[in-house]
C-alpha cells in the first residue's frame, strides 16, 4: 500500500519541499523576532539568523564607534594562505572573530580567534593538552596545530595582530582533546588564541565572517570588558534601521508563514480529492479514519524526508536571495553561513506539518460519505 | 436478524425536502435471501446503506443482531462494515491497481488477522467465486463479470453472517449476471443472508423473499420460491 503511494506522489515530494523551504525560513524569522534566540540554536544560515545577531547586538548600538580603518584589508580570511608570512617568522592576522574567554582562571585574559569555518574554545576543562605552556599574561598567544603546520609555526614564533605581536606559547593538537569531546570540537581549525588585558582598547578586533562582517552575539559581552567593537559601515546601518529590519522580517516571516500553511492546506484538499475514492473503498471494507489518514501520514514522512533535501537546498537559496536582496536595497549585509542544524529544524517542521496533515486528513476521512461515493463510481 | 424500525431519511435540497425513505419497517431474519425492488429513486439503495451503515438515518433505527447501528462509535463501525456485513456493488469498488489478492485481503489487514492465515482465507474466498486462477492479475485488468466476483470474494473473505449487494448485476450481461446470482444462492444456501437490490425481476425470483418499495415505503412484501441454483458452475467468457 505504501509503496503504491509512494509512486504516485512523486511530484507531491516538490511541493512539499517548497512548504517546507518557506516554512522554515518564516520560522526562523518568526522565532528571532519573538524570543530574540542567541545565535547559535538555529544556526546562521540565513538572513533571519543574522537577524537573531541584530537583536542581541541591539542593546549596544549607542556605544557602536566608527567603522575600522583596518579593515582595508579586504581578504577574505580564515584561510591561512591569506595570512602573510614575513621572513622573521611573524604571521599577520589580517581578520579576528571574538570569542568569549577560553582561558576561566585568567580573569584578565582574552582570546581572539583568527576567523575559521568552525571554532573551538580552547580550556583544558575539555581536554586539551597543548605543547608548551597555556598563555598567562597579555602578549602571549596560543595556535593550534593545523594553524601552526600550514604557516610552519613554531613555540617562541610571534603572532602578529594589527600592531600588537604575541608570543606563541602553546600549540594545541586537537587529537588530544578526550574522545568525548571530539564529536563536538573535531573540526580542524586554523586559529590563535590571544592573551591579552581585557582593559586594553584593541584596534585588531574585528568582527566578521568569510563574507560578512556581522557582529557575533557574543562579541557584546566584550564590550563590557572595555573592548571597542569596530563595525562596518554596512554592520552599522542594520544598527541604526533596527525598527526596520525588524519589520522588515517581520513581515517576510508573516507572508512566508501564510503561504506555506496556504500550500499546505491546498496539497490536503487536492490529496484528499484525488484520493476520495480510495478512502471510501477502503472505509468499506472496514478501515477506520486513524488507519487510513496513518498511511498516508507514513507516505507523507516517507515523501517528506526525501523533500527535506529539496527543503535544504531551497531554504539556503531562497535566504541567500533575501540577503543579497537586502544587501542591494538597504546596503545591509547579513551572516550566510549553511548550519547542519537546518535540515533538521526541517524535519522538526516536517514533523509539526504531518501531524497538522493527520489532524485535517483524519478529520475529512471521517467525514467522507461512503453512500455518495459509491452512487458517483 | 436486522430489525428496521420506523426508517426515515430526509434529503434536503435548498428549500424543498424529499424523503427517500418514508418510515420503513422491515425484519430480515438469519439465513434469508431477500430482494428488494422497485422503481429507480423508490429508496432501495438508502435503505440498504442504512442497513450498512453507510449513510444516517434522519428518524427510526436499525437493529443488527440486537444493536443499534446508530449507537455504534467510529470503532464498531469499521468493525461492524469489516466482520459482520459484506459489500457487493453495482460498479464493483475495487481497488483497481491492486491485484485480486491484496483486494481481497484488505479487510482481513484491517481486521488485524495474523497475516499468515491470510493466504489461505483469500484462496479459499476467491475459490467459493471461481477465480483462483486471476490471483496475481491486476483488478483493472480483469472483466466486469471477474471483478464483480473478485469483490463478492472480498465481501466473504472476513465471513460475515450479512452480504448486501446493490445492484450487483447491474453493470453486467446476461451470463455475467446469472453467474454472480449462482454464487449469491450458493452463498445463500451455505448459510449466509443475502440481501440484494435489483430491479431485474428474473434477479429477484432467485431470491425467497421480495420486498418491493415505491416512494420510500414498502409496498409489499412476499414469500417467493426460487427457481433452484444451477448445480453446475458456469464458465463465462
Ligand atoms: N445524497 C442525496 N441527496 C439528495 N437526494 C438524494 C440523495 N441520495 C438519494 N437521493 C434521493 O433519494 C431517493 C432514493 O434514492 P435511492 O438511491 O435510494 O433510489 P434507488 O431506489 O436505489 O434507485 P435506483 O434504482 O435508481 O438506484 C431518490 O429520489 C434520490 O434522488
Ligand atoms: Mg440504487
Amino acid at each position: 500500500m505504501i509503496g503504491l503511494e509512494c509512486k504516485l506522489l512523486v511530484r507531491t515530494i516538490v511541493l512539499i519541499g517548497l512548504i517546507l523551504t518557506l516554512f522554515s525560513s518564516a520560522l526562523l524569522s518568526v522565532v528571532s523576532v519573538v524570543f530574540d534566540v542567541p545565535e547559535g540554536l538555529y544556526g546562521y544560515h540565513s538572513a533571519f539568523a543574522g537577524r537573531l545577531n541584530l537583536a542581541a547586538a541591539d542593546t549596544t548600538i549607542g556605544e557602536v564607534k566608527e567603522h575600522a580603518e583596518g579593515w582595508a584589508f579586504g581578504v577574505r580570511a580564515g584561510l591561512t594562505s591569506d595570512v602573510a608570512v614575513t621572513g622573521s617568522k611573524r604571521y599577520t592576522l589580517p581578520v579576528c572573530e571574538t570569542h568569549d574567554n577560553p582561558f576561566p582562571n585568567q580573569s584578565v585574559t582574552t582570546a581572539f580567534a583568527l576567523m575559521a569555518e568552525n571554532f573551538v574554545l580552547v580550556e583544558e576543562s575539555i581536554g586539551f593538552r597543548p605543547e608548551g605552556e597555556w598563555p598567562t599574561a597579555p602578549g602571549e598567544a596560543a595556535i593550534t596545530s593545523l594553524f601552526g603546520n600550514s604557516v610552519g609555526a613554531k613555540l617562541g614564533d610571534t603572532v602578529k595582530v594589527g600592531e600588537r605581536e604575541f608570543l606563541i606559547t602553546a600549540i594545541i593538537d586537537s587529537d588530544t582533546l578526550d574522545p568525548d569531546r571530539k564529536s563536538l570540537n573535531a573540526m580542524p581549525i586554523r586559529s590563535a588564541y590571544l592573551c591579552v588585558d581585557g582593559n586594553e582598547q584593541l584596534d585588531f578586533c574585528y568582527l566578521g565572517y568569510s563574507d560578512s562582517r556581522l557582529l557575533r552575539s557574543d562579541s557584546v559581552s566584550l564590550k563590557e570588558a572595555g573592548f571597542t567593537v569596530f563595525l562596518t559601515d554596512a554592520t552599522v546601518a542594520i544598527y541604526q534601521n533596527i525598527d526596520l529590519v525588524r519589520a522588515f522580517f517581520s513581515a517576510i516571516a508573516a507572508v512566508l508563514a501564510i503561504t506555506a500553511l496556504f500550500i499546505l492546506y491546498c496539497l490536503i484538499a487536492m490529496f484528499y480529492r484525488q484520493r476520495r475514492t480510495q478512502i471510501c473503498r477502503m472505509k468499506l471494507v472496514g478501515a477506520r479514519e486513524g488507519t487510513i489518514a496513518g498511511i498516508y501520514c507514513t507516505v507523507a514522512v516517507l515523501l517528506g524526508t526525501v523533500a527535506i533535501a529539496l527543503g535544504t537546498a531551497g531554504s539556503v537559496l531562497f535566504n541567500l536571495f533575501f540577503m543579497r536582496l537586502c544587501s542591494y536595497l538597504f546596503e545591509w549585509e547579513f551572516a550566510s553561513h549553511f548550519h547542519p542544524i537546518v535540515p533538521f529544524e526541517l524535519f522538526a517542521t516536517m514533523v509539526v506539518f504531518v501531524l497538522i496533515l493527520y489532524a485535517i486528513f483524519s478529520k475529512k476521512i471521517k467525514n467522507a460519505r461512503i453512500a455518495e461515493e459509491v452512487k458517483h463510481e | 436478524m436486522i430489525s428496521v424500525r420506523g426508517l426515515k431519511k430526509e434529503y434536503k435540497t435548498g428549500e424543498a425536502s424529499l424523503f427517500a425513505l418514508g418510515g420503513v419497517s422491515l425484519d430480515i431474519k438469519e439465513g434469508e435471501f431477500v430482494a428488494i425492488t422497485g422503481k429507480s429513486g423508490s429508496g432501495k439503495s438508502t435503505l440498504l446503506n442504512m442497513i450498512g451503515t453507510l449513510d444516517r438515518p434522519t428518524e427510526g433505527t436499525v437493529l443488527v443482531d440486537g444493536k443499534d447501528l446508530s449507537a455504534f462509535s467510529g470503532k464498531q463501525v469499521a468493525e461492524y462494515r469489516n466482520k459482520t456485513v459484506g459489500f457487493v456493488f453495482q460498479s464493483f469498488y475495487l481497488e483497481p491497481s491492486y491485484t485480486v489478492y491484496d483486494n481481497v485481503e484488505l479487510p482481513l489487514i484491517l481486521s488485524g488477522s495474523p497475516s499468515k492465515n491470510n493466504r489461505e482465507r483469500v484462496e479459499a474466498a476467491l475459490e467459493a467465486v471461481g477465480l483462483i486462477s486471476k490471483i496475481k492479475e491486476k483488478a483493472r485488468n480483469l472483466s466486469g463479470g471477474e471483478q464483480q466476483r473478485v469483490a463478492i470474494a472480498r465481501a466473504i473473505v472476513n465471513d460475515p453472517s450479512y452480504l448486501l449487494a446493490d445492484e450487483p448485476c447491474g453493470n453486467l450481461d446476461t451470463a455475467n449476471s446469472e453467474n454472480i446470482m449462482h454464487i449469491l444462492s450458493t452463498l445463500h444456501a451455505a448459510g449466509k443472508t443475502v440481501i440484494i437490490v435489483t430491479h431485474d425481476p428474473e434477479d429477484a425470483r432467485k431470491a425467497e423473499r421480495i420486498v418491493t418499495m415505491s416512494d420510500g415505503l414498502v409496498v409489499s412484501d412476499v414469500e417467493n420460491t426460487p427457481i433452484p441454483a444451477q448445480t453446475e458452475e458456469k464458465e463465462v467468457v
